[in-house]
This record gives structure tokens, sequence and C-alpha cells, in this order.
């Protein structure tokens, strides 16, 4: 995620590193032209001087850097790769497969047996999907209006006991979830939300709340108030402030909060499992139970359809915020 | 628009940052708020543009009172020391930002931002990017922004110490040219002491939350009420001594003063220009060392444990002596017991 803020550290960065560059191996000329470099013109555009400023670049500086960079993305590549890619090849195989018996290393018959088998028996998957993403959604924006509205309380207001509140605010992580489930499950009986969809969604903001309010502290810390001082001034009432200046401001960090919360939603079990008792399933919790069992192809086929729904809806979810002009084209998930 | 500061008071947490703070800006003038840093300048310039609240004293914009007005509906606009030009707009929406606050459409004031462009010379500027433009450029687009609405009244504070030496005197030509052209009234917060002077019509002094000196700039400059006033203008040397018989005494030096103070400790400003170096000069000190400064040298000489600064034409050696004749015109002399706040 990406902020105006970063935007102009990448810039100073760039501009620093090429000043080095010019500063050490060049003569006086290429020192003006990195001194103009220095002055925050866009990066592309310093790159440009630069080349036109010095017919011989030092290539050995220049490499150096060049070299670490391509180490740092081949590593990077490498842990990508046997970490998260290998992985969902191995279960995009098992959903596919028939017959894998020990200790083949390849499947000996393929077939779509757990596509038909999990798609024809009923609508109990495609409810369970359903009742997930929605349960996602409400909670992600349960989440992120609660975090962003504490982050500003913690951040922006001196009140008695706030270093108290800001402490309570990550207390969840502290406390193991099987303890913590157990008591709001405890509490939930009492007040009838046990075994209810919406017990279950404000289970989950419990769960999701720490992480969102930890984002949301730190974007509203590095925000500020100096543009909506500057907001205020130019005649902004609060509403127009927060529609025009403070959202838009915040909207990097109320993006991945959003993200995170609905992806804490959506693969969380043992809360959904606890508070909803059965009444309400989602994919995990009918997911479950076939991965402790023989049968892979069918835990297979329910990862597979899970994964392509949640890239939907991030899909859906950034086509949003580019026709609303908030992140710009073709930049899925980086801005 | 004329503007009113009648006593106003703060305190923050348990701090008082302003006493009783008073002063009047005229309709078009350009009025600069001088003062060392944490001497309550911009408090002042917050408290006018409604984003702090005074606890006493009365504000009053063309006779009307703004005390109970928020700041949005206050129609003014302020210029921050560190621009704050909105990232998630272009330069043509930042400079529009106000004129869409009052409801105009689109096409109209976009149009009315390029005008304005224009006028702070970033022509064809308005479908850049903020962060794309440089520092000179975004101070620029952020008066473009204040100046777009037509506001009552004009608050600067401190917009030029961001930016480089070169760009500082375009900006302040430029906004004198504005402030002239579209007759705004326009109050400017500053520590520059030669800034306040080059532009303002009046500037008003501030020391610790107070009111030091509210004056033209040429009776600031000439005849300071305050050792700070004296000292804000730098190429000064600061004495410590006595006053004798209407004459500041320390050491070898001597200087007659104007202004019948009485005997007893006293503190003087002497500035660069007013000691002459001079063969016939009636004071003869040893020269400490001196430092090369282009048109002239600057010959420190001891006084004691105190030091003079004078100009010189040659480099002088170290411990040879200088003779040197004194301007009391020059020198400002403040009794230590009749301004306590100058211990």
């Amino acid at each position: 995620m990406d902020s105006g803020q970063d935007g102009r550290d990448k810039q100073r960065i760039n501009a620093e590193i090429i000043s080095t560059i010019c500063a050490t191996g060049q003569g006086v000329a290429k020192q003006d032209t990195a001194r103009r470099n220095a002055t925050g013109q866009p990066a592309r555009r310093q790159k440009k001087l630069l080349h036109r400023g010095q017919r011989k670049p030092r290539h050995g500086c220049k490499r150096g850097y060049q070299r670490e960079y391509r180490r740092a993305s081949i590593i990077f590549c490498i842990v990508y790769f046997t970490c998260i890619f290998l992985p969902l090849v191995l279960i995009l195989v098992w959903s596919l497969t028939n017959v894998w018996p020990w200790p083949n290393l390849l499947p000996e018959r393929l077939s779509l047996r757990a596509f038909t088998q999990v798609y024809t028996s009923g609508a109990n998957f495609l409810s369970a999907l359903f009742l997930t993403v929605t349960i996602g959604i409400a909670v992600s924006l349960l989440t992120v209006f609660a975090a962003t509205l504490a982050a500003r309380a913690l951040v922006l207001h001196v009140f008695r006991g706030r270093e108290v509140f800001r402490f309570a605010t990550i207390l969840p992580f502290l406390v193991p979830q099987t303890v913590f489930a157990m008591g709001i499950q405890v509490l939930f009986f009492k007040l009838g939300l046990a075994n209810t969809v919406s017990g279950v969604i404000i289970a989950h903001c419990v769960v999701a709340l720490p992480y969102a309010a930890t984002i949301m502290v730190d974007v509203t810390q590095a925000a500020g108030t100096h543009l909506e001082e500057q907001a205020r001034v130019m005649g902004a009432s609060s509403f127009n402030m927060a529609r025009f200046v403070t959202l838009p401001v915040l909207l990097p960090g109320i993006l991945s909060a959003a993200s995170l919360s609905y992806i804490i939603s959506i693969g969380n079990y043992f809360v959904t499992l606890l508070i909803g008792g059965g009444n309400v399933s989602t994919v995990m919790t009918i997911m479950f139970p076939f991965l402790a069992s023989e049968d892979r192809a069918i835990a297979g086929v329910y990862v597979v359809s899970f994964l392509a729904v949640t890239l939907l809806v991030f899909l859906a979810f950034e086509m949003i915020l580019g026709r609303l002009g908030v992140r710009e084209r073709k930049s899925l998930f980086g801005g | 628009m004329s503007l009113l500061v009648q006593n106003i008071s703060l305190t923050l947490g348990k701090k008082r940052i302003l006493r009783d703070v008073s002063f009047t800006l005229a309709d078009g003038e350009f009025l600069s708020l001088l003062g060392a840093s944490g001497a309550g300048k911009s408090t002042t310039l917050k408290v006018i543009a409604g984003l702090l609240e005074q606890d006493s004293g009365h504000l009053l914009l063309g006779g009307e009172m703004l005390d109970d007005v928020p700041p949005y509906q206050r129609k003014l606009a302020v210029v921050f020391q560190d621009i704050r030009l909105f990232p998630n707009m272009n330069v043509a929406e930042n400079v529009a930002f106000a004129l869409r606050m009052q409801g105009m459409g689109k096409t109209e004031r976009l149009a009315k931002a390029n005008e304005v462009l224009e006028l702070v010379q970033l022509p064809g500027f308005g479908k850049r990017k903020v962060q794309e433009i440089s520092g000179g450029q975004q101070q620029r687009v952020a008066l473009a922004r204040a100046i777009a609405a037509n506001p009552r009244l004009l608050l600067l504070d401190e917009p030029f110490s961001g930016l480089d030496e070169s760009l500082r005197d375009d900006m302040r030509l430029l906004v004198l040219q504005i402030h002239r052209q579209l007759d705004i009234s326009t109050l400017m917060v500053t520590h520059d002491a030669y800034e306040a002077l080059m532009m303002s019509d009046h500037i008003v002094y501030m020391t610790d939350g107070c009111i030091t000196q509210d004056d033209l700039p040429e009776a600031l400059y000439r005849c300071p009420q305050s050792l700070q006033v004296a000292a804000c203008f730098g190429d000064c040397s600061v004495l410590a001594g006595q006053i004798e018989q209407g004459v500041f005494k320390l050491g070898a030096f001597m200087a007659p003063i104007a202004d019948g103070l009485p005997d007893g400790p006293a503190q003087a400003i002497v500035r660069h220009q007013a000691l002459h170096p001079n063969i016939k000069g009636e004071i003869e000190l040893p020269v400490r060392q001196c430092i090369y400064h282009g048109d002239f040298y600057l010959a420190e000489v001891g006084l004691g444990e105190q030091t003079l600064t004078i100009r010189t034409d040659s480099l002088l050696r170290h411990d040879s002596p200088v003779r040197f004749s004194a301007d009391p015109k020059q020198i400002f002399t403040f009794s230590q017991s009749n301004d306590p706040q100058n211990r």
C-alpha cells in the first residue's frame, strides 16, 4: 500500500542515490545536475537528466546496486516459490486427484470427482461460501470503522487513561485465542448472541480489531492534523473535511486494515465454531473435517474454490477503488 | 478588511502563551508579527484563524465579531510554513478547494484555479500532481490556493523559511505583488527581521507572549524600545556595562546615551555600523581575531570578557590595537533595573 508520503520518500531516496553516484565520480558540472535532482524532481526525470548529463556513467558503482537488488529479488522469488506457490500447486493437484497412493511421486489418476462431489451435493458448500464472504465483509467494515475512530481518539485526543486504552486495544494479541473465545462464548450465551451469525461477526471483529487498530494508529499518527487544519481554514465543515481530506489521507491504512480484517475473518475456524456452535457454517468449519479425514481431494476443492472467491472479492474491491479514482490504474495491491 | 485584535490571552496546559495581545491591522495593510521562536506569533495566528480558542479577548474582522465563528466560516486563508498541499488532489483541485467548499461548480472553479495559477506564475500546472513539483512551486500553489476564494484576510505563517535563499526573494516579491494587486489585508508571521522590514507597512514585535513594540518598520529599526527588538536585526554586539551620568561605560568603551536613563547596570546593543575605525578615534582596543566577509572584515575586539565587533576595510593582526569612534545613533542602551524582561 502506498501513500503520497511514501512516494515522496522514494523520490528523495532515489535523488540521494543518484546524487551520490554523480558526486563521487563526476566533475563540477555533474554535481550541478545532482543538486538539481535533489530539489525533488520526479525520479523518472532525474534518470533522464542523469543520462543527458553524463555520457559515461560509472558503471561499477551503479552495477553494485543492481547486483544487490537482483540477488535480493532472486532470494525473494525462491522463498515465495517454495513457501507459497508450491503448496498452492500441490493443493490444486490434490483437488484433481482421484487416486494418489503413498509413496508415488505423482498421482495415479486425475479426475474431476471431488469437484463434482462438492458442487452437486446440494447447496451446502455454496451457501457456506456466501456466508463466509458476507461475514468477512461485515467484519472488515465494522472493524475498520471502530479502529479508525479508536485510533483518532488515541492519537489526537488527550484524556485520562489514554495509555491504558491504547494498551487495551492490543490486549487480544496477548491472550491466547482459545482462552479468549471461551470468555466471549460465556458472555454471548448470556446476551443471546451465541449460535448466531451476528455473534460470529462480533467475535471476529474482536479478533481482528487489534490488528486493524495497530495499523490505523500508525497511519493516523503519520497523517497528523496539519492537513485537517488547512482544510478547516479553507472553509471545510467537519463533514467535508472528513470526506475530502481525512479519509483520502487515511485510505491506504484503511484498505490495509480492511483487507487484513477480511482475511482474519474468513480464515478463522476456532472462534467461528465456538460462537457459531454448528449453526453458522462457514467454509472453514465445513472444510476442517475433510482436512483431518482421508479425503484430501475434497479438502483441496474447498481450498481452491475458497481461494478463487477470495481473489475475486479483492479484485472487485480494487476495481471499485479504481473506478472511484482512489487507486491508479494497473496497480493491483500496489499503488 | 481591517482586523482588530483586542486583549487576547491564552493558556495552554499550564503555560501562558499569550498575554493581553492587542493590535490593529488596517484595511489593505501588510502587517508582520515579528519575534523569536516561542514568542507566541504562530499561536496568535492560529487564534485569528480559529484553530485555537482564546481564553479572553476579542477578534473583530471588518467590524464583525469573530469570537464564536468556527474556523471554516471565517473566510480567511492561511499559508503555513510546511505548505500542506492535499496529496490526494492535483494542483488545480488544491487551488480550487476553498471554492469547492463554497459550492462552486467544477468547470467554473477549475477555470478560476487556472486563472489564479497564472497570477502566481504557474500557468499550465493545473493537472500536475503536487508531489511532482518543486518546493518553490509547491509554495506558489499554496499561495494560489489561499487567494483563490478572495479571503477577507490572508495569514502567512513563516511562508518563506522552508525555501532556498534565492527562491525566497522571488517569493517575497510575488507575495507583495499579489498583496497590492488584490488589495488584500495580509498578516505575516516571521522571525526574520529584515524580511519584516522589507515587506511590511507595519510591524508588531512579540516577546514571551506580549507585544513589545507596535510600529512602522523605520521606527522599529531606528528606535527599538527593547533589547530584543534592538538585537533582532542581528549584526550587533550585546554589551553589559554601567550607565554613569548619561554615558554607557564598559572598560575603555564609552558611548553617550540619547535619553536620560538612570545610573546603574545597563545593556547596550552596538550595531556593527555604529563603530568606525579611525586613527583619531577616541577608543582603542586590542583585536582578538579578524574574519573575512567579502566586502569587509569583521574584527572582534576584547572588552574584558566581552567582545565587540567592528567592520574594517583591511585584515587586522591578532593583538594589534585598533582605534575607532562610535556613532551614538546606532547604539541602543537599556537600563536593567527599568526593564525586568532584559535581565
